[in-house]
C-alpha cells in the first residue's frame, strides 16, 4: 500500500519559492492503476519523484508498506528504490554502450539478485529477440521504451511510477506500452502514469488531474 | 551485469575516451621512465668507461714496473766497485775506471757465505777504434757470477754476454747495419752477435758487450777487471752501508760507490705516470658526476613536471567523460545504484587504463631510451620490480587524478538529471 500525506514540495528559482506540490495527498492499494493528467509544469514529475524516493519532500511522509520511505538514509533508499519501485520515462534513458539485454539486466548492479532467466523472459516478453544484442542508437523508440519497461519489471517491483511514457510513441507500440502497465496492476502491482495525454489515461481504474501541484 | 562488466562495455563501446587516458599514462609513464632510464644507462656507461680506464691504467703500470725490473737488472747497478786510487773525476768523465784489480777479488765476494748480493759482474772497460767497422766504441768485457747464498744448480747463472757472443747498443748497430745472429770480426776475433739493444739514449747506445776473457785477451789485459757491478744488493736502504761495509773488508783495495741514479730516475718517472694515470682516471670520474648531477638537476624538474601534467590531462579526461555519462550516472542511480558503486565505477576505469598503459609505457621508455646507446641490451634496464612500481605508481596517480570527477559524478541529484 502506498500513502502519501500532505506533502509539499518548494523550489527556489533565483528568489522566487516555487511551490511543484501543494499539500498533497494520495493512497493506493496493490493492484491499483492510477493516471494523473496535467499540463507541463504542474508538478507531476516532482511527484513521482518524491513518490519514488528520489526527491526529499519539504513537508509531509510517503509510507509504502507502513515503512517512510525518507526516514532511510541515502543507501537505504537507493536499495529500496532497485528492489521496490520501477521508473519509466518519457526519453527512456538507456545506458547507450549497453544492449538490450545488458540494459534490461543494468538493475543487477544496484542489487545482486538471483533471477534466473527473467532477463531471456522479459525480451521474449516484449517481443525484443531479435534486438536483444542491438545498442540503442540502433532501436525504434518502441523498442526503446519496451527495453525501458522491461528493466523496470527486472526485479517485479511494487509499485511502477511512469513519466509520459507514451509521450514519444507511435499509437501501436503506446498501446502496448499501456497493456503493459495494465497487466503489471493486475498482477497486483501499483501504476502512476503522469501524462498531458487524455487517451493515454483510459487504461487507468482511475484518473486525477494536478494543476499547481494540488491533485483533484 | 556487474560494476565490472559496465566498465569494460563502456571501454570497449567508447574506445576512443579510453585511448585518450591511455595515451596520456603511457606516454607520461614513457617519458618518466626513459628520462630514469637514461641516468642508469648514464651510470652503467661511467662504470664501464672507468673500468676500462682502469684496466688501462693497471696495464700501463705493469708495462712500467716491468720496465723498471728490467731496466734494474740491466742499468741498476745498486754498487759498482773499481779499483781503490782510481781518481773519480776521471771515472765519471769517462764512465769506466782507468786503473786495473785483478779478477781474482770476484771470487772473494762469490765464495763468501755472508754477502747479500746476487749477481755480481766483473768487467773489463775500455774505449776504443773498432778497426774493422772504424767506429768508437766502449767495450765491455763482462760475465756473471752468482754468490754463494743465491747459488741453485737448478738455474743457469745470469750470463750477460754468452760466450762467443757479442751485444751491441742501439746506435752501434744501427750505424754499422748488424743484425742479431750475423757474425762479425772485432779485434782478429769472430763473435755471432745475440743481441741488438734497443735504444736507451745513453752511451750504452755506442756499447758493445762480450765475455769478459776474449776482452781480457784482445785488450792484452788477462786476469784483469776494472769493476765490479753488484747487482741487486738484497737490502733496505739501511743496511745498503753494511753491505758496502762488508765487501770493503771482504776486498780491501777497492772503492765502493753507489750507482741507482738511473734507476731512482725512472722510478720516479714510473710513479709519476702512474699518479698522472690515476689523476686522469679521477678526473673523468669527476667530469661524469658532474655530468650526472646535471642530468639530475634536469630530471628532477623534468619528471615531476610530467607527471603533473598527466595527472591534470587524465583529470580533464575524466571530467569530460563524467559530463558525457549525466544521464547513465541519473538512471543508475535512479534504478537503485549507490554513489559509491558510481564512484568504483570511474577509478575502476581509471585503473584499467592505468595498468596497460603504464606497461606500454614502461617498454616504450626502456626502448627509445636505448637506441641512440650503443653497448646496451634491453634486458639491462629492464626490471619487474620496477615495472611493478611502475604499475602501481601509474594507477595510484590516475586514481588521484580522477578522484574528483568521479567523486562529483556520485554525489550528482539522479532526480535533476533524469528530470524529463
Ligand atoms: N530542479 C528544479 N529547480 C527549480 N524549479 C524546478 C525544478 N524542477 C522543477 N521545477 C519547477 O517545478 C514545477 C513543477 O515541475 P515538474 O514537476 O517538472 O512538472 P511537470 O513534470 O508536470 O512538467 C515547474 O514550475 C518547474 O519549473
Ligand atoms: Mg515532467
Amino acid at each position: 500500500m502506498l500513502k502519501v500525506e500532505n506533502i509539499t514540495k518548494f523550489y527556489q528559482k533565483g528568489s522566487t519559492k516555487i511551490t511543484a506540490i501543494n499539500d498533497l495527498s494520495l493512497t493506493l492499494n496493490k493492484g491499483e492503476f492510477i493516471a494523473i493528467k496535467g499540463e507541463s509544469g504542474s508538478g507531476k514529475t516532482s511527484l513521482l519523484h518524491t513518490i519514488g524516493g528520489l526527491l526529499r519532500p519539504d513537508e509531509g511522509t510517503i509510507l509504502i508498506n507502513k515503512h517512510d520511505v525518507y526516514s532511510l538514509n541515502k543507501n537505504e533508499r537507493a536499495a529500496f528504490r532497485a528492489e521496490q519501485i520501477g521508473f519509466v520515462f518519457q526519453q527512456f534513458h538507456l545506458i547507450p554502450y549497453l544492449t538490450v539485454s545488458e540494459n534490461i539486466a543494468a538493475p543487477l548492479i544496484a542489487k545482486k539478485l538471483k533471477i534466473g532467466s527473467r532477463v531471456d523472459e522479459l525480451i521474449e516478453k516484449f517481443g525484443l529477440s531479435e534486438r536483444k544484442n542491438h545498442l540503442p542508437k540502433e532501436l525504434s523508440a518502441g523498442e526503446k521504451q519496451r527495453t525501458a519497461l522491461a528493466r523496470a519489471l527486472l526485479f517485479n517491483p511494487q509499485i511502477l511510477l511512469a513519466d509520459e511514457v507514451t509521450g514519444n510513441l507511435d499509437p501501436g507500440n503506446s498501446e502496448l506500452v499501456l497493456d503493459s502497465l495494465r497487466e503489471f496492476s493486475d498482477n497486483g502491482g501499483i501504476v502512476i502514469l503522469v501524462t498531458h495525454d487524455e487517451s493515454a489515461a483510459s487504461k487507468a481504474d482511475k484518473t486525477m488531474t494536478i494543476s499547481n501541484g494540488i491533485l483533484s | 551485469m556487474n560494476t565490472f562488466k559496465l566498465v569494460n562495455r563502456e571501454i570497449f563501446r567508447r574506445k576512443v575516451n579510453y585511448l585518450i587516458g591511455f595515451a596520456i599514462v603511457a606516454i607520461t609513464t614513457a617519458i618518466v621512465i626513459g628520462t630514469l632510464s637514461l641516468l642508469k644507462i648514464h651510470d652503467l656507461q661511467t662504470a664501464q668507461i672507468l673500468a676500462q680506464k682502469e684496466a688501462e691504467l693497471n696495464e700501463r703500470v705493469l708495462v712500467l714496473q716491468d720496465d723498471y725490473r728490467k731496466i734494474s737488472l740491466e742499468l741498476g747497478f745498486n754498487l759498482l766497485i773499481i779499483p781503490e786510487g782510481q781518481n773519480l773525476g776521471n771515472f765519471y768523465a769517462d764512465d769506466f775506471a782507468s786503473k786495473y784489480m785483478d779478477e781474482s777479488v770476484t771470487d772473494k765476494l762469490v765464495s763468501s757465505r755472508t754477502l747479500t748480493i746476487q749477481h755480481l759482474l766483473p768487467s773489463l772497460t775500455q774505449k776504443i777504434v773498432w778497426p774493422e767497422q772504424k767506429q768508437s766504441i766502449i767495450l765491455i768485457g763482462t760475465k756473471g757470477e752468482v754468490p754463494y747464498l743465491y747459488r741453485n744448480p737448478k738455474k743457469p747463472m745470469l750470463q750477460p754476454v754468452p760466450d762467443g757472443g757479442m751485444v751491441l747498443g742501439y746506435e752501434l748497430h744501427r750505424i754499422l747495419n748488424l743484425k742479431e745472429g750475423s757474425k762479425v770480426k772485432l779485434l782478429g776475433r769472430e763473435f755471432t752477435i745475440t743481441k741488438c739493444n734497443e735504444r736507451r739514449g745513453s752511451k750504452d747506445d755506442a756499447t758493445v758487450w762480450i765475455p769478459l776473457k776474449d776482452a781480457q785477451e784482445l785488450l792484452n789485459k788477462e786476469g784483469k777487471i776494472n769493476a765490479i757491478l753488484a747487482l741487486k744488493c738484497h737490502c733496505a736502504s739501511g743496511t745498503l752501508t753494511n753491505i758496502i761495509q762488508s765487501v770493503k773488508e771482504l776486498i780491501p783495495n777497492v772503492q765502493v760507490l753507489q750507482k741507482n741514479k738511473e734507476v731512482a730516475i725512472r722510478a720516479k718517472a714510473r710513479d709519476r705516470a702512474k699518479r698522472e694515470a690515476k689523476e686522469a682516471l679521477k678526473a673523468e670520474e669527476l667530469s661524469r658526476t658532474e655530468l650526472k648531477n646535471e642530468q639530475l638537476r634536469f630530471a628532477k624538474v623534468l619528471i615531476p613536471l610530467v607527471i603533473i601534467t598527466g595527472a591534470f590531462m587524465i583529470c580533464l579526461t575524466f571530467i569530460a567523460n563524467v559530463k558525457s555519462r549525466q544521464d547513465e550516472i541519473g538512471i543508475l542511480r535512479t534504478i537503485g545504484t549507490k554513489q559509491h558503486t558510481i564512484l568504483i565505477m570511474f577509478l575502476m576505469k581509471s585503473i584499467l587504463i592505468a595498468i596497460p598503459a603504464a606497461v606500454t609505457g614502461y617498454l616504450i621508455g626502456i626502448f627509445t631510451s636505448t637506441i641512440s646507446v650503443e653497448n646496451f641490451e634491453l634486458s639491462e634496464l629492464f626490471g619487474t620490480f620496477a615495472l611493478i612500481i611502475t604499475i602501481c605508481l601509474a594507477g595510484l596517480i590516475s586514481t588521484a587524478a580522477s578522484w574528483l570527477p568521479a567523486l562529483y559524478a556520485s554525489l550528482q541529484d539522479p532526480a535533476k538529471i533524469i528530470q524529463d
